[in-house]
């Protein structure tokens, strides 16, 4: 686990988490001494992300491009970390709904901490985005959640996401 | 703020995998259409003016392909609803129902009697997490003067007079546009046709004839009993400068309950229009929602 270590950093990633605001995301990224221009770019390609997100509406994922973001895919991967750590729903759904879009394999343990939440529209939306990750894990995954997890409606979208990937 | 910073240190380079993800997602984005509605009969959005009621578009429909193929014409509403499930997040929006046990009598289908907006905190259920923008357990208008947020927060309640909500999936689509100082943003955004394919492309946004799938997203939705299902939504600005003021906010959604398969039930299309004059204009110019029609869809009627 990496940290964060100034102060400053760490107020601004807090900042970003709390409202989704893409400025305090630059200015931590610059306080922890990263490649601010790398994470700009990658920002710039999330772009309908963040907007949609400011104005409380679904992202088109479809519009995004697939090849420019897996360019810069260890920029994204620590920005929709970033973002799937924040305590605001709407932040973190984003980033699960992006993670399932994007289809990275990498992904699969934040997956399997989301699984692991307390909140059940949390799991619900993790099962959905594993569903969509074309992986033997993956389906692995989401069959012990089938055969295991207590709750039936867990299992249910578990059960749909395994069939939606045959 | 308790939020905690977990970068993804073990992640790695994809695997090779890639083409066969590429390849099913690019399968996927075929089936998130961005569905479309015939053109607006009324004047833009500009040329209406913050009063305006409802969205000037009536049932017909059509239906434009995110990849830019031709529109199929639904014609007039006759009782059936575009595929909002082409449109549905790629996030499982919904709880599912729970397997019936084998051997019982099936349960009673799912049927609506009542849609209600609720806009103020009287009605309201809670329960629903923080976000970054509103509070979804206190519907009303929502202003951050640390920010210049604005939004409209609503719980949309259906109450169901036979069957189960756990047996109802909800839908949402949106058309709509935000002004910040006069620039208009569109969502969706205006149709972008392919090389070679003759324009002109269908408009996006408010006055356009484009919707875009809006969830909801499963921290939405809630079933506080068998016998209601809710969804909340804040549609508005997480923050604005002074130079984005006035804000104006235009929006059409539709929202409808489908059983499992994908059977609709119930449907409420509704607006919301904030305006927002400056950081002071609180409570604001404009912050409200209205119904535009609510109907039963398994009974074929309107609703109260």
């Amino acid at each position: 686990m990496e940290n964060v270590t100034s102060t400053t950093g760490k107020h601004d990633l807090e900042q970003f988490q709390d409202s989704g605001d893409i400025n305090s995301l630059l200015r931590f990224v610059r306080a922890e001494g990263k490649d601010q221009d790398k994470y700009k770019d990658a920002v710039g390609h999330l772009k309908l992300v963040f907007d949609a997100q400011m104005f409380g509406v679904r992202p088109i994922y479809e519009n995004l491009d697939r090849v420019a973001l897996r360019q810069c895919m260890a920029e994204v991967t620590d920005i929709v970390g970033w973002m799937a750590s924040s305590d605001k729903a709407d932040l973190k759904i984003r980033a699960i709904e992006l993670i399932g879009f994007l289809g990275w394999e990498p992904f699969l343990p934040l997956l399997e901490q989301h699984l692991a939440s307390e909140a059940k529209w949390e799991r619900l939306t993790a099962i959905s985005a594993l569903g969509q990750i074309a992986s033997a894990r993956a389906v692995t995954i989401l069959t012990a959640v089938t055969d295991h997890d207590p709750d039936p409606e867990i299992r249910t979208a578990a059960q749909r996401a395994i069939r939606s990937k045959e | 703020m308790t939020s905690t910073y977990a970068p993804l240190d073990r992640v790695s380079r994809p695997s090779s995998s890639f083409a066969n993800i590429r390849s099913k997602l690019s399968q996927q984005q075929d089936m998130n259409n961005v569905s479309s509605r015939e053109r607006p009969k009324t004047p833009g959005p500009l040329a209406r003016g913050p009063g305006a009621q409802g969205s000037g578009h009536d049932f017909a429909k059509i239906r434009v392909q995110a990849d830019g193929q031709v529109p199929q014409v639904a014609g007039s509403w006759n009782g059936a609803v575009p595929n909002y499930q082409s449109g549905t997040p790629t996030a499982a929006p919904s709880a599912l129902p729970p397997p019936a046990p084998t051997g019982t009598p099936a349960a009673a289908a799912p049927k609506v009697d009542k849609i209600d907006i609720v806009d103020s905190p009287t009605g309201a259920i809670a329960g629903y997490p923080p976000i970054t923008s509103g509070n979804l357990n206190a519907p009303g208008p929502f202003n951050n003067p640390a920010t210049g947020a604005v939004n409209n927060v609503h719980q949309i309640h259906f109450h169901l007079d036979s069957g189960s909500s756990a047996a109802l999936t909800p839908a949402r689509i949106v058309r709509g546009s935000n002004w910040l100082g006069g620039a208009e943003l569109k969502h969706p955004q205006d149709q972008v046709l392919p090389p070679g394919v003759a324009g002109p492309p269908a408009p996006g946004g408010f006055s356009g004839v484009l919707d875009a799938p809006d969830g909801p997203g499963a921290h939405e939705i809630k079933r506080p009993s068998t016998d209601k299902i809710v969804v909340a939504d804040a549609p508005g600005i997480g923050a604005l400068s002074a130079s984005q003021y006035p804000y104006v906010h235009k929006s059409t959604f539709t929202l409808t309950v489908m059983q499992a398969g994908g059977a609709p039930v119930a449907q409420i299309q509704y607006g919301v229009r904030i305006e927002k004059k400056s950081a002071t204009d609180v409570p604001n110019t404009e912050n409200r929602i209205f119904a535009i029609s609510k109907l039963d869809m398994v009974r074929g009627r309107t609703l109260p």
